[in-house]
Parts: structure tokens; C-alpha cells; sequence
């Protein structure tokens, strides 16, 4: 039976985080798209499927891509995406299997996958095809493209190609394929894989973020562009208009609270403009306010304050408003509206549990609990205490 | 309701994060703001922005919180 790798040498250690920079670098690549690296990559993956080179069509971003994939839909076969990953896949995965032990394929997603995973999956890839799905959504319909695709994983990518460099050894084709899916994912964004045609996205030229392996983020213009002037706004990875990415926290007029419907574009409002002077602009009282402790992930005892309070937004109409601490994001806070017939915070609450305080048993009812703005109760529960059993 | 292959108990239109159970044999039902998780062995939730929290073995019930439009005043769940 073959030796796995238990653990990595000290110099390998070392090494880790300077391998998770570089696939950190390519995955936030901003240069133009080399045609021709893209079209060698994916011409020769086509070849380990059986297909012949496709004809190209090169697009400057996901967006115009969408678009060709939905004018050519009647043109498109089927897509070869699940026929690529395979491919790739299983001639690496007997390889990883046979020489690393799963305690190091553990501790090696997590030093090396999951923090490229955050970042470049879930929020750029994610994002990205959300926003596709958003700005596609309205123009075309029933007509809507396939936005699964084809080579943006390069926290996959940087896992398999460490794991060669530690000892593990791939087959000669399965080790052209990684270098191969590397080569695509050095020289373009993503693509639509067919039979016939491959649609090929360029890269963004503007990627903005928090930090090293953070959110996308930029406060004062965009966070993501593309060459085609399809462009993205984000605060602290929420995707905002560009009216509150680009306009001075000064310059905003704290009554456009109102034109932010959406929870957390809310709280992103909340926190570039401040909620004292939100408050204070908006004459808004405190009707009133209760301090609960609660368990979280982070501390059994946390103490939480709401506060329910009445503004005005410019128009003279009352609006009430629940205030609360966001468990997990520390000095982060969230502003939900509730009719203003409530005047208590357990009032307010019951109305966002969508609950009479005839449902509430703080003796005999059942534990409850919420993450984020999701609701869990046990099935069978009738009557619910009054807090959550924990809260995140 | 339709089993879920993404074990998604909610996501957000904003981040494109989501809530999602965690455990092997945990199954997630049904689409939009009402769901249902089967926990046979207890779960773990996750979020990209939130802690996590581990769920008793059980069936619950899933359900987003609701809020007032500040303008139409028509009620519904929080978008988030």
C-alpha cells in the first residue's frame, strides 16, 4: 500500500501562503484577455472530450457574453460544461486520494481553498451571476441564457496544483489538463462552453475590495467594470446603486433611507451616513427600548439593545423603526421598518415573527432560532419563547 | 414541496450569501420564503456573514422575518 502525506515539511508550510497569493493574483486579475492562450487552453480541453476546436466568440464581459449565449441560443448545442469538469476532475481525485491523507486535504482546504473560496466565489463569482441574473432578468425574459460557467475556480485550481507541489503525482494527461485549466484561467474570465461555440468572457479591467481575500467594495465609484462599461457597485460586498457607492456620506440626504428597501443595502446605507445623524435629521423619537441577552456563536451572554423609534423621512408621514446590534458583524447596525401601531419592542418583534403575543410561552414554549433575518422553529412547536435559543 | 439539491434555507438578493444546513443527511424543502429542514442528526447553519449555529435533531419550519414597505405600508419578508 502506498505511503499518503501526513504533514507538510516546514519549508511546504511556508510555502502555503505564498501559493494562496499567487492563485490570489490570478484570480483578481485585471489585464486585457489573451485571445490566444484562452482559445489553445480551451481548443485542447475540448480535445480530451472528443470535440473539435469551437469557433469563438470573445466578449468583454459576463454580461454581453449572456447576451450572445441568449442570440445564438438557437445556434447552441449542448453545453460541455459538466463534460470539462468531469473530465478534469476525475483524473485528479484518484491521484489526490491515493498519496494525501484526509487530515491534510483538511487542514489544506482550509489554509488554501476556503479563503479564495470566500473572496472569489462568494463575492465575486456569486455576485457577479446574481447581478447577470438581475440586469438580464428584465430585458430578456423567457429567453434567459444558462449562467452556469465554465473556469472561474481558481481556489480549485490553486488546491490541485499545491497538492502537485507537496508530492502528489497526477497522470501525464491529468497534469496537461490542470495546466491546461490554468492557462484558460491566466488568460481570461469565464466561458460558455458548446460544441460548436465557445463564448469567452474577458476580465474585468477595476476590481475593488475590502482587502487581501475581503469583499468586494468601493466607496466613491465602482467596484467592478468591465471594458464593455458593464459596471457593479459594492459596499462591504452588498451590492448598492450608484447613487450610495458614489455620492459622499456627507452629501447624502439622510431621508433616502426610504429608497432602501432592501435590508441590507440598508444597513450599508445606515453605516456610510451614521445613524445619529439619520436619527437627528429625522426628528426621530425613541418610543421605546429593551436590552435582552441572548446566546450567540461568539458569546453565550450577549447583550442586545433594541430600540423602536418613530422619524419622519421629508414628508411628514410617521414611520417606526425597529434598531438592533447585528450579532455577528460588531458595530454593524440594522433598521427594519414595523407599522407604527407598535409601541413596545415585543410588540415590534411579535410583528416580525409574524406572531400574537398569545403565541408567546417563556415557561413552557419551544426554542426557536435566527440567523440573519431567517426564522427556524420546530415543526410540531406551538407556542414559542419569547427569544431565540440563539441568535447569529 | 420539491427537495432542494443545495440545502439552501435562504439567500439574499444583495450578496448572493446564503443560509444553508450543513449536515449530510440534512434535506431542505421548497422555494421562496417558506421552507422546511429535516435535521435527523441535528445540523450546523452556515452564512458567509453570520456566525454558526448548531441546530437539535428535528424538523423545523422556515420562515424569513417580515417588515413594513416605508412608503406602500403593504407587509412582507425582509429582502435582503
Amino acid at each position: 500500500m502506498k505511503t499518503k502525506i501526513e504533514r507538510l515539511s516546514s519549508e511546504q508550510e511556508a510555502e502555503v501562503s505564498v501559493w494562496r497569493d499567487r492563485y490570489w493574483d490570478i484570480g483578481t486579475c485585471t489585464d486585457p484577455i489573451d485571445r490566444a492562450k484562452a482559445a489553445d487552453a480551451i481548443s485542447r480541453m475540448y480535445g480530451f472530450i472528443g470535440k473539435e476546436q469551437p469557433i469563438f466568440v470573445w466578449c468583454e464581459s459576463p454580461f454581453t457574453s449572456s447576451l450572445a449565449v441568449s442570440v445564438l441560443r438557437s445556434s447552441l448545442s449542448i453545453s460541455l460544461w459538466d463534460s470539462l469538469q468531469d473530465s478534469l476532475r476525475d483524473s485528479l481525485w484518484d491521484s489526490l486520494w491515493d498519496s494525501l491523507s484526509i487530515s491534510l486535504q483538511d487542514s489544506l482546504s482550509i489554509s488554501l481553498w476556503d479563503s479564495l473560496w470566500d473572496s472569489l466565489q462568494d463575492s465575486l463569482s456569486i455576485s457577479l451571476r446574481d447581478s447577470l441574473w438581475d440586469s438580464l432578468r428584465d430585458s430578456l425574459r423567457d429567453s434567459l441564457p444558462d449562467l452556469t460557467v465554465w473556469g472561474s475556480a481558481v481556489w480549485w485550481l490553486c488546491f490541485y496544483r499545491f497538492c502537485g507541489y507537496i508530492g502528489v503525482r497526477y497522470s501525464e494527461e491529468a497534469a496537461l489538463k490542470l495546466a491546461l485549466y490554468e492557462q484558460f484561467a491566466c488568460s481570461a474570465f469565464w466561458a460558455w462552453p458548446y460544441a460548436e461555440i465557445c463564448i469567452v468572457s474577458a476580465r474585468p479591467n477595476c476590481l475593488r475590495w475590502t482587502k487581501k481575500y475581503g469583499v468586494l467594495h468601493c466607496d466613491g465609484g465602482p467596484a467592478v467594470q468591465f471594458r464593455d462599461g458593464w459596471t457593479l457597485w459594492y459596499l462591504n460586498g452588498v451590492r448598492v446603486p450608484q447613487w450610495l457607492a458614489e455620492t459622499k456620506d456627507v452629501d447624502l440626504a439622510p431621508a433616502r433611507i426610504c429608497q432602501c428597501k432592501n435590508a441590507e443595502v440598508r444597513r450599508e446605507f445606515v453605516r456610510k451616513v451614521g445613524l445619529d445623524r439619520i436619527y437627528h435629521a429625522l426628528g426621530a423619537m425613541l418610543i421605546h427600548e429593551q436590552t435582552v441577552t441572548l446566546a450567540t456563536p461568539y458569546s453565550e451572554a450577549w447583550s442586545c439593545r433594541y430600540r423602536l423609534c418613530e422619524m419622519r423621512c421629508g414628508d411628514n408621514v410617521r414611520r417606526r423603526v425597529l434598531e438592533m446590534p447585528n450579532p455577528s458583524l460588531p458595530g454593524v447596525l440594522h433598521v427594519e421598518y414595523v407599522p407604527v401601531q407598535c409601541e413596545t419592542v415585543e410588540q415590534a418583534m411579535n410583528f416580525r415573527l409574524n406572531r400574537s403575543e398569545e403565541d408567546v410561552d417563556d415557561d413552557a414554549g419551544a426554542d426557536w432560532f435566527l440567523h440573519g433575518d431567517v426564522i427556524i422553529v420546530p415543526e410540531q412547536a406551538g407556542r414559542l419563547k419569547r427569544w431565540p435559543a440563539r441568535i447569529a | 414541496m420539491k427537495k432542494r439539491t443545495d440545502k439552501r434555507l435562504a439567500e439574499g438578493e444583495a450578496t448572493g450569501h446564503a443560509h444553508v444546513a450543513q449536515a449530510e443527511d440534512a434535506e431542505v424543502f421548497g422555494d421562496g420564503f417558506e421552507r422546511r429542514l429535516a435535521a435527523p442528526t441535528g445540523t450546523t447553519i452556515s452564512h458567509e456573514e453570520h456566525g454558526k449555529i448548531s441546530l437539535p435533531v428535528g424538523n423545523y419550519r422556515i420562515s424569513r422575518q417580515r417588515e413594513i414597505d416605508p412608503d406602500t405600508e403593504e407587509i412582507g419578508s425582509v429582502a435582503d
